[in-house]
């Protein structure tokens, strides 16, 4: 039995897989999913699930200006950008996906 | 006075005092780097101008100006950010990445004194325990470069050991900084979850991510501790609590200690040689004052599957910002933004990488998330309080770090299951959140094993002094491989 859709799970996480790199992969996730399985056999009727390792209490910063990056920084990086803004191609014109 | 021989404690002393000079000894080890680097691989990159300019400016401070590390150069695991140098995370897709800003850890290093010598080659987005899945070639272990250095800090460990950096920082998802530390047989500390800002590293288990140093002493992990920990507003998961005075001149302390050895970890599937030299450090141990006793933590097999599903979750969601747009690389043939993001993503995350997304987002799915995401986080839960009570009974829990000693090139790259098990004995202490630290403790076959010392939340200086007593008694830490 097929335990996952490796297309589908591939679109969700925004990869072109190659057919024999989807194989492959899938492989690695069903050995992987088989390995850590054992998990189920451990009894976790009622338990808080621990999203992080402390409960954590929220401490926002004081509320006060201070320096970010400027725009010409934060566009340092940009692959393609066009004076102010980072360049994408069209979005609107897309076929639409499944 | 040779500065390779001083371990970065001393080499902070003598430059405070002015018995060595900031130039003098970035030169030297910039030399290092460059004579034996070529065979390691632990480096990526190397701005040997700038190191030796800022201790240039170093040299013209009066003593009273200088920091805590004034003048000590250092190595940093290429996931954080120092303004100006490249970033790479071992990555095609963050290829031509230049660093806008500098991580915190990195900012407080420099506010000492510190000189940064170079970027440390690591596994992709740290997800590997060897150092083989950069996308820039392997890191070779100083101590057999047939073998590999483990990692994902591995270009870190094996710049430490072969003394080509007094110290280098890591980070540690589920044993990143203490496994390659334990196989290249030098110290590593992974400090509790929140001692050490995470602001400009970049992440990868946000829950579980820690910055921490490799370096050859308990002493020295100590200072460096010291300089980059503590609260920080720009990371609102760093713990409140200042760090204790004492970090940054350890002073050893064993006598009294309750230490507790965990029988789950001294299982089969740890070589013979490792648990033969776990249990002569603990007589080493005994010997100084600590109460040995055996513990049990029955569910310390579910620490890593319940590991893997959370750190794979949280990676897939952290990763999705490598889509092309913003920075780094972007593949773009023209046929709209979707393709784009796939296209990119395709050609710029390595094999790992991408089982490490899909199973992320596998768990994360519809459907799946109960029996899987969800369940490993009741595992943590249930995980936490098991250490919890253990620590009402011993000050220490100890065991091996890995439950094996640096294995050839290659050996477990076509089996990631092989590979996920290097963790088997480290992903706890990250799940609870908890400080450990790995020392050398003596050879196998010519190849270092790692203790592990683990405590309770915040016992950072407990670790260490009992690391530093350890120290103090043997001598496997100054063991230096052979160039």
């Amino acid at each position: 039995m097929k335990r996952f859709d490796m297309r589908h799970l591939a679109s969700l996480a925004r990869l072109s897989l190659e057919r024999e790199e989807e194989e492959d992969l899938a492989r690695d996730l069903e050995k992987a999913l088989a390995f850590f399985q054992a998990l189920a056999r451990l009894d976790t009727e009622g338990v808080e699930p621990a999203p992080h390792p402390f409960s954590l209490t929220s401490r926002p910063r004081e509320d006060r200006q201070s320096p970010g990056l400027s725009r010409d920084q934060a566009l340092s990086n940009a692959p393609d950008r066009d004076g102010p803004f980072f360049r994408l191609p069209p979005v609107l014109e897309e076929e639409p996906r499944q | 006075m040779n500065p390779l021989d001083l371990d970065l404690f001393a080499l902070a002393e003598a430059l405070r005092r002015g018995e060595l000079g900031p130039l003098e000894v970035t030169r030297t080890y910039l030399d290092r780097i460059q004579a034996e680097d070529p065979r390691l691989g632990a480096f990526l990159g190397v701005p040997a101008e700038k190191a030796l300019a800022r201790a240039r400016d170093l040299e013209a401070l009066p003593p009273s100006d200088r920091g805590l590390l004034h003048g000590v150069p250092f190595a940093w695991k290429d996931n954080l950010h120092l303004a100006g140098e490249p970033l790479t995370c071992g990555s095609r897709i963050l290829q031509g990445y230049v660093a806008p800003y500098t991580a915190t850890c990195l900012e407080r290093l420099l506010a000492a004194g510190a000189v940064p010598l170079g970027r440390t080659n690591m596994d992709e987005f740290a997800m590997g325990s060897s150092t083989e899945t950069s996308a820039f070639g392997p890191t070779r272990n100083p101590w057999d470069p047939a073998r590999v250095p483990g990692g994902s800090s591995g270009g870190s460990a094996a710049a430490v050991a072969a003394r080509l950096a007094p110290a280098a920082l890591g980070s540690d998802t589920g044993g990143s900084i203490r496994q390659p530390a334990a196989l290249c047989g030098i110290t590593g500390l992974k400090p509790t979850y929140g001692r050490v800002s995470r602001y400009g590293l970049v992440a990868f288990g946000s829950s579980l991510d820690q910055v921490g140093p490799l370096c050859r002493t308990a002493r020295d992990a100590g200072l460096l501790l010291a300089a980059m920990g503590g609260p920080d507003p720009r990371d609102p998961t760093t713990l409140a609590e200042p760090l204790p005075s004492g970090l940054a001149a350890i002073s050893p302390r064993a006598e009294g200690l309750r230490l507790g050895l965990l029988v789950e970890h001294m299982g089969e599937t740890v070589e013979e040689g490792v648990r033969e030299r776990v249990r002569e450090a603990l007589a080493v141990l005994e010997d100084l004052g600590v109460q040995i006793r055996e513990v049990r933590l029955p569910l310390a097999e579910y620490a890593l599957p319940a590991y893997y599903l959370a750190s794979a979750s949280e990676a897939s969601s952290n990763l999705a910002r490598f889509d092309g747009i913003h920075y780094g690389l972007r593949v773009d043939r023209g046929r709209g933004l979707h393709a784009l993001y796939e296209a990119t993503r395709e050609a710029g995350f390595g094999r790992e990488v991408k089982r490490r997304i899909l199973l992320g987002t596998f768990c994360l799915s519809r459907g799946y998330y109960d029996a899987w995401y969800k369940k490993a986080l009741q595992a943590r839960t249930l995980l936490g309080r098991a250490y919890e009570e253990l620590f009402r009974e011993v000050d220490v829990l100890a065991g091996p770090t890995s439950p094996h000693r640096a294995f050839p090139l290659g050996e477990k790259l076509q089996d990631p299951v092989q590979m996920y098990l290097c963790d088997s004995l480290t992903a706890g202490a990250n799940l609870a959140g908890l400080p450990a630290l790995s020392l050398p403790c003596g050879f196998a076959g010519g190849l270092p094993v790692g203790l592990q010392l683990t405590g309770p939340p915040l016992s950072e200086e407990r670790l260490l002094s009992l690391g530093a007593a350890f120290q103090e008694a043997t001598d496997h830490h100054l063991a230096e491989p052979k160039p």
